[in-house]
């Protein structure tokens, strides 16, 4: 799976969750009214094209921000989060040199950039996880 | 590294304060240096910390030495004596010395507890996305 791909599932989450907070009150508030109602015939009329012009406002929004965002934004989060997780690590890798060479100035130099090295993987492989999660729960969707 | 800043500014408290200690080793293990009474003594070694350049932290600035003019002590049978019988011990107070290298020490420790209780809150952070 490429990055590019990641990011739009990423950006399809944003839209769906946008989709859904839009659309969700606004049904609930649309059944309370009719249960409240004493004239059924004429509400559920009016109630059904309150849905569908509910229905293609949050279909206007959903579609907007696909366009605006277009998948970079998590996809260049990831790589600039990879591009930093190397640094990290060849930092820590060269302190492990000199500590093996006997060049190392401060013993703390070493143990401190091996923890960042170890906090970065760990926050980058969260990253992953989270994505291939959002990514396997879009595949499981029933359609 | 941005994001794990906390850690870095520790960091750089900890190496401020093993050149402090440095400092104080070097000023206990002259303190009995003898020199003839002509020349200068043992300058006692005296860690300038300033705030980091990049705000974050902070840094040695430098080394300042302390008076050279020492304790002239009446030694006639040091081998090091001038023709009166004077050698020159270095002006540093064991006790100061001693109470430099507990501040020096626990500074080191309270830094290095910084770093460790940031990576665990990082960590807790990390553990957030897990449940």
């Amino acid at each position: 799976m490429s990055v590019e791909s990641i990011g739009s599932v990423g950006s399809a989450l944003g839209t769906l969750a946008s989709g859904y907070g839009v659309g969700l009150p606004d049904t609930d508030n649309a059944q309370m009214t009719r249960g409240v109602d004493t004239n059924p015939g004429s509400s559920t009329v009016g109630d059904v094209s309150r849905l569908s012009s509910l229905q293609a406002a949050s279909a206007t929004d959903a579609t907007s921000p696909v366009g605006d965002a277009s998948g970079t934004d998590f996809a260049s989060l990831l790589s600039g989060g990879l591009d930093k997780l190397q640094q990290v690590q060849s930092t820590s890798d060269g302190l492990a040199l000199k500590a093996a060479t006997g060049n190392l100035q401060n013993v703390h130099d070493y143990m401190i950039a091996s923890n960042e090295a170890q906090l970065a993987t760990q926050l980058t492989v969260a990253v992953r996880n989270k994505a291939v999660e959002a990514f396997n729960e879009i595949m499981r969707m029933q359609i | 590294m941005t994001i794990f800043d906390a850690i870095g500014i520790a960091g750089t408290g900890v190496t401020v304060n093993r050149k402090w200690m440095d400092a104080v080793s070097d000023n206990l293990a002259n303190i009995n240096t003898a020199v003839s009474a002509d020349s200068d003594a043992f300058r006692a070694r005296y860690v300038v910390a300033t705030e980091a350049g990049d705000g974050k932290g902070t840094q040695v600035a430098g080394i300042q030495l302390g008076s050279a003019a020492g304790r002239t002590v009446y030694e006639p049978d040091n081998p090091l004596a001038n023709a009166k019988g004077y050698v020159k011990y270095p002006d540093i107070d064991m006790s100061t010395q001693m109470t430099s290298l507990m501040m020096a020490q626990r500074a080191y420790q309270a830094n290095l507890t910084v770093v460790d209780r940031a990576k665990d809150a990082y960590q807790a952070a990390l553990a957030l996305g897990k449940g």
